[in-house]
């Protein structure tokens, strides 16, 4: 059974980015992501919709998420590839206190 | 590569030859509107101010009105003043570097009779008309170009479609030679540490940043916190997890390379390269502000679409998404949909340089076919 090509319906913005972002809305399935050579069986468990994104590597907690070669803000939890990152597992790094501005 | 285009003053060349009718102050707008109406080559320029600031505000709405006149674009300009304004005609006048451009002006105070001035400004627009038909194209170098950026009326998709296809052509043009002005201050906010990395210049940084920090300050002494409140629910519900991503989304637009100056509002870059300006995200406003410092051209990409144009700079509408470039068909120009149904980034990219070639060879954008024409200048302090 050959699997759908995750990279099909997402975008990399930057080869740096461990993020893609979903240009598509992404259908409930199991789908294939080339990870550092290797070829993943990724499942997608609750629909991910356009604009959305999409891990591209195994994250650890507390690392950074790259996106437009950037950092965008910190893993909160370890977060696998093919998983979706948002506000559920990622923090901006900007701290909103008086005393930053 | 080499354009063509008008020979203005200091080796610059515009790729537009346009004739402008611009009142120096509020009060001569109806006057600049009656006059401009007698000619079809004539583009109206009114606007609310000219008279009642003070200090730094006064400033910028003068270097506005003059970098607007000393645009390349620009040919020939009517100016129409009232007389007893703050901002005379004589300050604009001695701001203009008019080196192949013809520059005629009217008093209404020191005219006084209404059909005089009428038939006077007639005579000054037949004169001008006459003066610019004689003025042949020449060949320049693509890096003389000046090409502005803005993104407006966004959506989800702009971030990731249109705005880094036109950070490519960004990358291209810099490494060309050309000058590309990044700006809309507010939507660099929280972005600091990528503009860090993207600014060598430790003086550029420090002004860059202290200004970013100025308009937070001003949106809470407004009521408003825009570090915050961004990004929003809807941003969120859209996918957008932090206020560096949402800021990085619009800053994308200028690509890769380093930012070489930081200039003021409407004040003209002395850098080549990628330079950012001090404009607010509101687009008539910055645009206005960019073409004021020289811009001949401008890269404008939407998600939701937008009519706007601008009176002296062609401004191409580059749609994030297939459904708008559809629906506002007439409002746009490139369609960098095309990601989302698979077309690679750096075709699109193509697209939009090739397009911008076009243009500056005469080819006329939507904004420019509808005759839309809007212009703003930025203000920092009241009116008295």
């Amino acid at each position: 059974m050959s699997y759908p090509q995750l990279l099909k319906y997402i975008i990399i913005l930057n080869k740096k980015d461990n993020v893609g972002v979903a240009l598509k809305d992404i259908p409930v399935g199991t789908y294939l992501l080339d990870c550092d050579g290797r070829e993943l069986q990724v499942t997608i468990k609750e629909e991910i919709r356009a604009g959305y994104k999409i891990s591209l590597q195994h994250i650890k907690q507390n690392d950074m998420i790259y996106k437009y070669r950037h950092v965008i803000g910190a893993a909160q939890t370890d977060i696998k590839p093919g998983e979706k990152v948002h506000i559920h597992n990622m923090s901006s790094l900007v701290k909103n206190d008086a005393q930053r501005i | 590569m080499m354009l063509r285009g008008f020979r203005r003053a200091k080796g610059t060349f515009g790729v537009r030859n346009r004739l402008i009718v611009m009142s120096s102050v509020c009060c001569a707008n109806s006057f600049v509107e009656q006059i401009a109406v007698h000619d079809k080559n004539a583009v109206p320029i009114i606007h609310q101010h000219g008279c009642n600031h003070i200090g730094n505000d006064r400033d910028q709405v003068l270097r506005t009105l003059v970098g607007v006149c000393n645009n390349p674009n620009v040919g020939g300009i009517l100016l129409i003043g009232l007389g007893c304004e703050g901002i005379g005609v004589k300050d604009i006048l001695s701001g203009i570097d008019t080196e192949n451009k013809i520059v005629k002006s009217i008093i209404i105070q020191e005219m006084g009779d209404k059909e005089d001035i009428i038939e006077h400004g007639k005579d000054y627009l037949r004169e001008i008309n006459e003066h610019l038909s004689m003025q042949e194209s020449e060949e320049f170098n693509l890096s003389n170009l000046v090409v502005g950026l803005e993104c407006g009326a966004s959506d989800p998709f702009s971030g990731i479609t249109a705005n880094p296809a036109v950070g490519l052509v960004s990358d291209k043009l810099v490494q060309a030679g050309a000058t590309v002005i990044l700006a809309e201050i507010p939507e660099m906010i929280g972005a600091e540490e990528a503009l860090s990395e993207m600014i060598d210049n430790q003086e550029v940084k420090k002004e860059l940043f202290s200004r970013i920090r100025e308009y937070v300050k001003l949106s809470r002494k407004y009521g408003c916190d825009l570090l915050g409140v961004n990004p929003t629910p809807g941003n969120i519900e859209s996918g957008l997890s932090s206020i560096e991503e949402k800021s990085l989304g619009c800053i994308t637009k200028g690509g890769s390379s380093k930012i070489q100056e930081f200039v003021k509002y409407a004040e003209r870059p002395k850098s080549k390269g990628l330079v950012v300006m001090d404009t607010p995200g509101n687009d008539p406003e910055s645009i206005t502000g960019i073409v004021a410092g020289g811009a001949h051209v401008i890269l404008f990409t939407t998600g939701l679409g937008t009519p706007l144009g601008n009176p002296v700079a062609p401004i191409i509408k580059i749609a994030s998404n297939n459904r708008v470039y559809t629906h506002m068909k007439d409002y746009l120009d490139i369609n960098a949909g095309e990601i989302i149904n698979g077309m690679n980034i750096s075709v699109v990219a193509d697209r939009i340089f090739e397009f911008l070639i076009k243009v500056c060879s005469g080819e006329k954008t939507a904004s420019e076919r509808n005759h839309c024409r809007e212009f703003a200048i930025s203000r920092t302090g009241p009116t008295f």
